[in-house]
């Protein structure tokens, strides 16, 4: 599809199907797809058209009626980059590609944080979500992005006294209520001792289940996310959903991933939300520990994480603005957009 | 807040004019038609099309073509709200009044501090920008909006120690032939006088003389802009162009206009880039010289300025969230959404 007619698409809205569908992994569709969705929508170009998502996406498509959006009951499936070209239902999203995505006009992100502002989740200290998975990765048989047992125990120990922290990982209890989960095998992994050396932290699961009640956990968890400014996540689709958060503090044990290349530093973590949030990656466990210290030095003004100098000092050597990575490139970032490309070119 | 597109705006479009043309002052341009026309140009809408602006003003359309954009040499004037009703003209901005505006999916604000980062200009102390102005505002009445000789004097003993800082006042040295000023009566002032007694301080213009065959004025404003990561500004336009500039600490000094109703902390101030610039809105001396304090500290760590930790209370107190204005609707503001008027 040249350029003219994509852009004749979106403003007849000619191409659209009917319903406008979404195959693939949930942190891609927060980052690509749901804010074309959002623009469309705001454009006047949504029309009549529904969208077909996953179950327990209704929270994050706040914007439309219950007549438009569909949940299908059916597990999520990663789809190769090379299959979202053609004249497919990718085509037509201005990046397909989450790993080499820029700044489109053609997308709005919701403001998520003032959305899902409640007042469900008032405690005494400051809020902090940990963020962690494990499950098989890629074509590993074992995880590799995920926070170790020892890691917790460093996390909670050492931030407990200055956060009210939530442990977060999906399937924990060994069911998955609600929600489409993403295609991976999840493995044995059982937290079940730290969380109990640390009853002030709170098992996201647990809380849902005792107070929850007649709320979807997608509501629910967001309701979390945008009472918090302070995040601690693996890498993964789950730190794609705090990258929209404004004005957070963000850090990113990062072992293995092709957001090295572009997304940390010059892709969505950068514009999905104003303020973006200070991004920080680790990858390894010494580099967590470090990073660590930045919420040890951290104040919150006028929406927007403040760091102490030290903090500062910590967040500027993990900084994603530091990473040169060589290696082969996979995920289709072969051809890594310039840093601050706009996406007007198709 | 957002703003949702209709079939009455999208058939505008479809007949936008072959030349865009604006009418009005320099910092309603930067944040309602510019980002529309950014948007447009990024959208391929502006294929074949122009910008008809005012003189001096190329730089800041750094995306278009040469042959894209007619300057005019006509004074700048500001065009009341009731009177933006041209279809070809303002209704086919999402944004007509920059007062009332609301983020727009047909709008788009260029990075400037990418666009215009140079190795030209260096200095030994980080930056400070200070704007001021001098002229006659709304109704012909007498200036309101400007720091004192007084407060520029206290403003340059805090901070010429530790920073470079660069004093703008546009008109300070008679009328400039670079570019077209609004329509507001300049008036004498007696700054020159007081920068002669600060030799640490540059003058804007001094600067851009030396300069001058490589930048046009505004090229070089927004060169040095993109230098800076502090900003201390009056209320009006000049403030509008210090928060273009990504990750900056900008302190208003703000004693009558209609931007605390709304654009200071629900519109534009809060979306020109990202991250938004982190706002101070001081409203007496008292509140300008904590602030000034505040901004003179810290230090800017991956492209964004954060003020020293001591100071956090203070840029809490001096936060644009903080104001209930119950004053009669002014300016347009009468078409402010309901629910940001309650």
């Amino acid at each position: 599809m040249s350029y003219d007619n994509k852009t004749a698409a979106y403003f007849g809205a000619r191409d659209l199907p009917d319903v406008i569908d979404y195959v693939g992994e949930f942190g891609a569709e927060l980052v690509t797809f749901l804010p074309f969705v959002y623009w469309l929508y705001r454009a006047g170009q949504l029309g009549n058209r529904k969208i077909s998502t996953y179950r327990g996406m209704r929270s994050f498509y706040f914007f439309l009626a219950d007549d438009q959006l569909v949940e299908k009951d059916e597990p999520r499936k990663f789809v190769n980059f090379k299959s979202r070209i053609g004249l497919t239902r990718w085509d037509f999203l201005p990046n397909p590609n989450e790993h080499i995505a820029v700044r489109s006009p053609y997308e709005a992100f919701p403001n998520y944080r003032k959305q899902f502002k409640s007042a469900r989740f008032m405690f005494d200290k400051p809020l902090l979500v940990v963020h962690n998975k494990f499950n098989r990765e890629w074509n590993s048989e074992v995880p590799i992005n995920f926070f170790s047992i020892n890691e917790l125990e460093q996390i909670f120990s050492r931030l407990k006294a200055h956060y009210q922290i939530v442990y977060v990982r999906h399937g924990r209890s060994g069911t998955v209520d609600g929600y489409s989960p993403d295609h991976n095998v999840m493995v044995e992994f059982d937290e079940t001792r730290v969380m109990q050396r640390h009853p002030e932290v709170i098992d996201l699961e647990h809380h849902y289940r005792e107070h929850g009640s007649g709320v979807a956990i997608n509501q629910y968890k967001n309701e979390l996310y945008a009472a918090c400014y302070h995040f601690i996540s693996v890498q993964g689709g789950g730190s794609y959903q705090c990258a929209v958060y404004s004005g957070s503090l963000l850090l990113i044990l990062h072992r293995r991933g092709p957001e090295t290349v572009h997304s940390y530093a010059n892709g969505f973590y950068q514009y999905a939300t104003n303020p973006a949030p200070i991004c920080m990656v680790a990858f390894n466990e010494r580099q967590l520990q470090d990073g660590l210290g930045a919420f040890e030095d951290s104040s919150l003004c006028q929406g927007r994480v403040m760091l102490g100098p030290n903090g500062s000092r910590i967040a500027n050597e993990l900084a994603p603005s530091r990473i040169h990575r060589k290696g082969q490139p996979v995920f289709g970032t072969d051809r890594p957009p310039l840093p601050g490309e706009i996406g007007s070119q198709f | 807040m957002h703003l949702q597109i209709d079939q009455t705006q999208l058939a505008r479009l479809a007949a936008m004019p072959e030349t865009l043309k604006y009418e009005g002052e320099f910092g309603a341009e930067l944040v309602t038609f510019i980002p529309f026309v950014y948007w447009c140009h990024c959208i391929g809408l502006f294929k074949g099309r122009k910008v008809s602006t005012y003189k001096g003003m190329r730089p800041l359309y750094y995306f278009l073509g040469d042959d894209q954009v007619i300057e005019r040499d006509d004074t700048r004037h500001w065009v009341p709200f009731a009177q933006r009703k041209s279809p070809d003209q303002w209704l086919v901005l999402p944004n007509a009044n920059e007062h009332t505006s609301v983020r727009s999916p047909m709008e788009y604000f260029p990075d400037y501090r990418s666009a215009f980062s140079t190795g030209e200009l260096t200095f030994d102390k980080p930056l400070v920008v200070i704007h001021n102005k001098y002229n006659r505002e709304w109704d012909n009445e007498p200036p309101r909006n400007f720091f004192s000789l007084e407060n520029l004097d206290e403003m340059f003993n805090m901070l010429k120690g530790g920073y470079q800082v660069v004093y703008i006042r546009h008109g300070m040295g008679g009328v400039s032939q670079g570019y077209s000023l609004d329509h507001n009566q300049l008036m004498d002032f007696g700054d020159g006088d007081l920068l002669a007694r600060h030799p640490e301080v540059l003058s804007f213009d001094a600067l851009h003389e030396r300069f001058k065959d490589r930048f046009s004025v505004n090229a070089f404003k927004a060169a040095l802009y993109a230098k800076s990561y502090r900003f201390i500004s009056v209320q009006g336009g000049g403030a509008y162009q210090c928060a273009m500039y990504s990750g900056s600490g900008l302190l208003i000094y703000h004693k009558e206009g209609p931007e605390i109703h709304h654009s200071y902390s629900k519109g534009f101030f809060t979306r020109t880039a990202n991250p938004a610039p982190l706002l101070l809105v001081a409203t007496n001396r008292a509140e300008l010289m904590a602030g000034v304090q505040a901004i003179g500290s810290g230090f800017v760590f991956s492209g964004r300025f954060i003020p020293g930790s001591k100071h956090i209370n203070r840029m809490k107190r001096l936060s644009p969230h903080r104001f209930k204005p119950k004053r009669p609707a002014k300016y347009g503001m009468a078409e402010l959404p309901v629910h940001l008027v309650q």
